[in-house]
């Protein structure tokens, strides 16, 4: 027998994906027993007669099935489907800010950015749940790297001057974290005429008040990406990153970047 | 118009490929807004109740649709202006010099030249109004000052009648650098050949006195050129165009990636000026701190100060930050500088940390120069493009 629609009421079937209607006692025991476990109709010319048992056997084989299938699905859920939200930190499109006349020095094999360095901060719900992320603070963090009696660190650079792009502010929108030895200011550049200073322990914490963010798992709010500009106003050679502060479900968590080496000449 | 810096994007691997898009850009790149085009639609395809309609809209639009307070009185001026044009056209002098004075007033270059002549056809025509020659006078000098030919060409005449010998001079050189490429060459064999060094001092007197640029100036750098008193009329005619595109210079505000390399910017305005006055030519000079292309001549940080005239453009950089800008005035007395700078912006303090000089000040016509300090801009000068004399030119 096939399962049909007929109108509006329908069960869904729990064995499988096909909707049946029973008009009636006998109709029931058909549809069900003409159906495998696996919810797939038997082709007409291979179904067997279905074998001679009492109402009740096969209802109480029924509602065993359904148990046993709801409880499964508890299990599936529990085990295999739960939630495993979280964020996605990342700071990638790593660009030296200021053009250098030849490559790059580098230290430590990894590269060095002399005197500015643009990242985008990437954060991204990983889709794993459904639960929303609270970012709840974005922390600047950077300290002196020690070249000690490192004598292949070879740190020199210039700048191409004939390569240098830009033409009055046009990087708008982007925050800027700017190290002078021990200090460290941050801005964020909301217009051509507005400049905000935001603090480097929590960019959300600014002038114009502190706020926070909620990263949902799917639409415009489960991905943000901000630029930042890491420049240095002093001689000296840094690493800096960023941590990211943030609750799931009112659990605390932490996640930083990788650090990144900046670097200013004498 | 709207000058955009925008529409070509750097990266192209073939730098003459690069230079050429550039070129081309800079070429179009005036380009009208849609509220003025539709209006200009309207005139061009004859229907002027329309077109007037439209410019009264635009003038009577509430400041709050604008993005800024500068764009709105471009459009406004704009629109003022074309509304005018459009009265004089149907002989509606009233209303068409009620516009172009409106228009004046808001800084539009070209609405100066209009009126005067819509002033001097209904006061020469016998109408009563008062002090129109006085007020002709006023708007050819507005238009002269921001580099409109007309009025140069007008105020010239009105010294001449007046026989103030300098002020003269000064007009008629750069009404003469104002020709094509032909005309200057032909004043240039003129100025050299038709002329005693008598006549060619006045000359130079009259850029000494009157010039914005200071007139002719010897280099102190043996690969240098210097500028000679045609040069030095060229550059001031740049200065004062630049000055009247003041207002109708904006960012394009969908292409914020308004990034050209400076050697691209270097060839572009190199073969712009080239193509203008066969006379002139552009120099690169950069900071020994950099390295620099074949093209430029590399110098000394103070060198590169020492050096600087009015009407250089400079490349300046504060950390990330780049910028162009063109220098007015140098004071040093006061250890100053005045820069003609439509972006201003860059200056402030607020956004740039090697800045604490800073300031906007009224200059004329509703535009602004700034302000800033001469130990400042050592410290962040990159480089200068400069006009000087083209090196195949004549010795006087």
């Amino acid at each position: 027998m096939r399962g049909h629609c007929l109108d509006s009421h329908r069960r869904f079937n729990p064995v499988g994906s096909h909707i049946v209607l029973a008009s009636s006692e006998k109709d029931a025991v058909d549809i069900i027993f003409g159906l495998n476990l696996m919810g797939e109709q038997e082709p007409a010319e291979a179904q067997t007669p279905p074998k001679s048992k009492s109402f009740w056997d096969r209802a109480i084989m029924v509602a065993l099935v359904t148990a046993l299938l709801g409880t499964g699905g508890y299990f599936v859920k529990l085990f295999i489907e739960r939630d495993t939200t979280d964020l996605v930190v990342r700071a990638e499109a790593f660009e030296q800010a200021i053009p250098l006349d030849g490559s790059a020095p580098t230290y430590d094999e990894r590269s060095v950015y002399c005197e500015a360095v643009r990242f985008q901060l990437v954060i991204s719900h990983n889709q794993k749940g459904t639960r929303p992320v609270r970012l709840k603070r974005v922390a600047f963090e950077a300290k002196p790297v020690d070249v000690g009696n490192n004598v292949d660190a070879k740190l020199e650079y210039r700048f191409d001057a004939s390569a240098l792009q830009g033409f009055g502010i046009v990087d708008l929108k982007e925050y800027a974290f700017l190290l002078d030895g021990e200090r460290v200011s941050g801005q964020y550049l909301e217009s051509r005429e507005r400049r905000i200073e935001v603090d480097p322990g929590n960019i959300f914490a600014s002038t114009k008040g502190t706020t926070a963010i909620t990263v949902e798992p799917k639409g415009d709010s489960s991905v943000f990406q901000p630029v930042v500009v890491v420049e240095t106003l002093s001689a000296g050679f840094y690493q800096v990153r960023l941590r990211l502060h943030y609750e799931i479900a009112g659990n605390p968590k932490e996640k930083a970047t990788s650090w990144v080496y900046v670097f200013m000449q004498e | 118009m709207v000058f955009s810096h925008g529409g070509v994007r750097a990266g192209e691997p073939d730098q003459s490929r690069r230079v050429g898009l550039l070129f081309e850009a800079l070429g179009r790149g005036f380009r009208t807004p849609p509220e003025l085009q539709v209006i200009k639609d309207l005139r061009d395809q004859g229907d002027t109740t329309q077109a007037r309609a439209k410019a009264t809209e635009l003038i009577e639009r509430s400041c709050n649709s604008f993005f800024s307070l500068k764009y709105e009185r471009y459009l406004k001026s704009e629109a003022l202006y074309l509304r005018g044009r459009i009265a004089f056209k149907l002989r509606d002098m009233r209303n068409a010099l009620d516009d172009m004075e409106k228009a004046a007033s808001l800084g539009n270059v070209k609405a100066p030249y209009h009126a005067g002549v819509i002033l001097t056809l209904i006061g020469a025509g016998g109408e009563r109004l008062d002090n129109w020659r006085d007020k002709v006078h006023a708007y050819m000098l507005m238009g002269a000052e921001l580099g409109v030919s007309d009025c140069i060409e007008w105020i010239k005449t009105f010294h001449a009648t007046r026989r103030q010998v300098m002020q003269v001079g000064y007009w008629f050189l750069l009404a003469q650098m104002g020709q094509n490429a032909e005309g200057i060459r032909e004043s240039e064999r003129s100025y050299m050949h038709d002329l005693d060094d008598a006549q060619r001092t006045i000359f130079d007197q009259a850029m000494r006195t009157c010039s914005l640029s200071g007139g002719a100036v010897t280099s102190k750098i043996p690969r240098l050129p210097g500028r000679s008193t045609l040069t030095a009329a060229y550059v001031d005619l740049r200065m004062r165009s630049s000055l009247g595109r003041q207002l109708s210079v904006f960012f394009e505000e969908d292409k914020p990636e308004n990034k050209h390399r400076l050697d691209d910017v270097f060839k572009v305005h190199r073969r712009w000026v080239r193509l203008r006055n066969p006379l002139a030519d552009l120099w690169l000079l950069i900071n020994q701190r950099y390295a620099a292309g074949s093209d430029a001549i590399v110098l000394e940080g103070n060198q590169l100060m020492d050096n600087l005239l009015a009407g250089d453009e400079i490349v300046v950089r504060c950390g990330r930050l780049v910028h162009h800008s063109q220098v007015w005035a140098i004071d040093q007395t006061k250890q100053e500088v005045l820069l003609e700078d439509p972006f201003y912006e860059f200056w402030q303090p607020t956004h740039n940390r090697c800045v604490t000089v800073f300031e906007r000040q009224p200059y004329k016509y509703e535009r602004y120069l700034v302000r800033i300090s001469l130990l400042e801009l050592r410290r962040v000068l990159v480089a200068v493009m400069t006009v000087r004399d083209c090196v195949h030119q004549s010795a006087p």
